[in-house]
């Protein structure tokens, strides 16, 4: 295969995976990484590499159309991006370790992780029907209301504005420290963990959730993806195609949004999760017995 | 960062500050790339064109393919693109690094913006998360 060759088949690809992952409202990060891993024979280390660089950029692509209308809350972004960002750091950082020190067990051990991760989503995907669009809100938390989380945002919808609190910021900490740590390691982005946190730990509405999760990503995993630059991992034949495809495929996938059958859509992509989350998990399960 | 609830609320300054520093230096970042990955497929670059596309796809790692595409020892350092520029994967790594900035650059944005609209303890968020990421991208941080 050629360098062109290369280079237009991973654009078409990042693009097709980028457009779906959009109309079945999910990120790409995941998608990418766990395709590819299962799917291609690159070392996962680039591969992650290259996906935690599409999670980011479209991210921060996205923020400003979310700042700018005030879905997104930058007081949660900045409060929350604290520990994301500190632990995805220390993901990628713990990612690098395993690949110099573990060599195949480790190797084995991210594709089992990785492979787990995926189904337990797809699974969330599946039975998932407990976010709601505005979680009602009884008692705010003291710690939570001396950060004066909550703000109000125009809804659309409903023609008027949405005033809402945020609850239950400390414990919010603790499930921050955990997504960035895997968005990290695994470089998968952590929408799929920082939606439903927002919406159904911190009681954030479902808009507002998935708007600040965009921006959260942003910027939490810039610090990680400095990480697998460092580490070598980023080759710009591969990356900028898939860079490149997946801003393009989110354009796209925002604008054929409305025609399209978006539960279709999901129903797809939940399917195409646990084949590349079943891969995964045995490729690294037969990795182990192979040791 | 008051916000009015009898009409349309105005979205924070500090947000739209970080919105548009951060799209923008991305955006950038973007171009460059595309245009260093263009002159890359046409003249070549820093990396052996020819080998890098079979490497990868074999399944080599990074450092296998930083020895046999550019003949170096293990991987190079951050920055290794800045001194080669003419070259065509070089320009285009230093977009990806342009747009994997973006991040840092707009969150110092923020700090400032807090700073003078007297955020409170946000500055101090703000102040952590850029401290963050400027210690990730300057190499700094390191495993």
């Amino acid at each position: 295969m050629g360098p062109i060759e290369f280079f237009i088949i991973f654009f078409v690809i990042s693009l097709v995976i980028r457009m779906v992952a959009v109309l079945g409202g999910i990120g790409g990060g995941m998608m990418f990484t766990s395709l590819m891993m299962g799917f291609t024979g690159i070392d996962s280390y680039i591969i992650r590499a290259t996906g935690l660089l599409i999670a980011t950029s479209g991210s921060v692509v996205a923020a400003r159309r979310f700042l700018a209308r005030g879905l997104a809350n930058i007081r949660l972004v900045l409060f929350t991006g604290v520990p994301y960002a500190l632990f995805a750091v220390i993901g990628a950082l713990t990612a690098a370790y395993v690949k110099q020190n573990l060599g195949d067990v480790g190797e084995a051990a991210i594709r089992v992780s990785l492979g787990t991760i995926v189904l337990v989503v797809a699974t969330l995907m599946l039975f998932g029907g407990g976010r709601a669009q505005s979680p009602e809100m009884k008692n705010v938390d003291g710690f939570s209301q001396k950060l004066r989380l909550g703000m109000s945002y125009w809804e659309e919808s409903l023609g008027k504005v949405v005033d809402y609190r945020v609850s239950r910021a400390s414990v919010a900490v603790l499930v921050f420290c955990l997504a960035g740590f895997l968005s990290g390691l695994f470089g998968i982005g952590a929408g799929w963990a920082i939606v439903p946190t927002f919406n159904m730990i911190m009681l954030v509405p479902l808009k507002v959730a998935a708007a600040s999760s965009s921006v959260l990503m942003g910027l939490g995993d810039t610090a990680a993806v400095w990480q697998y630059i460092k580490g070598g991992a980023i080759f710009p034949l591969l990356a900028v195609p898939c860079l490149t495809g997946s801003i393009l495929g989110a354009l796209i996938g925002a604008r054929i949004m409305i025609r399209v059958n978006a539960r279709f859509v999901r129903w797809i992509i939940i399917a195409i999760m646990y084949g590349a989350g079943l891969k995964l998990f045995l490729n690294g399960i037969i990795r182990l017995i192979n040791l | 960062m008051e916000i009015e609830t009898d009409r349309v609320p105005r979205p924070p300054v500090v947000g739209i500050i970080y919105g548009e520093i951060a799209y923008r230096v991305a955006i950038i970042g973007v171009l460059i790339a595309m245009v260093g990955i263009v002159i890359y497929l046409v003249l070549g670059g820093y990396l052996d064109k020819a080998s890098i596309c079979g490497d990868l796809w074999r399944g080599d790692t990074a450092q296998t393919i930083w020895k046999e595409c550019a003949g170096v020892a293990g991987v190079p350092q951050t920055y290794w693109y800045l001194g080669r520029l003419g070259k065509g994967d070089c320009l285009a790594m230093l977009g990806i690094a342009v747009a994997c900035v973006a991040g840092a650059v707009g969150i110092w944005g923020v700090v400032f913006g807090l700073l003078r609209n007297k955020g409170g303890i946000y500055i101090l968020f703000a102040f952590i998360i850029a401290v963050i990421l400027s210690l990730s991208a300057s190499g700094i941080i390191t495993g």
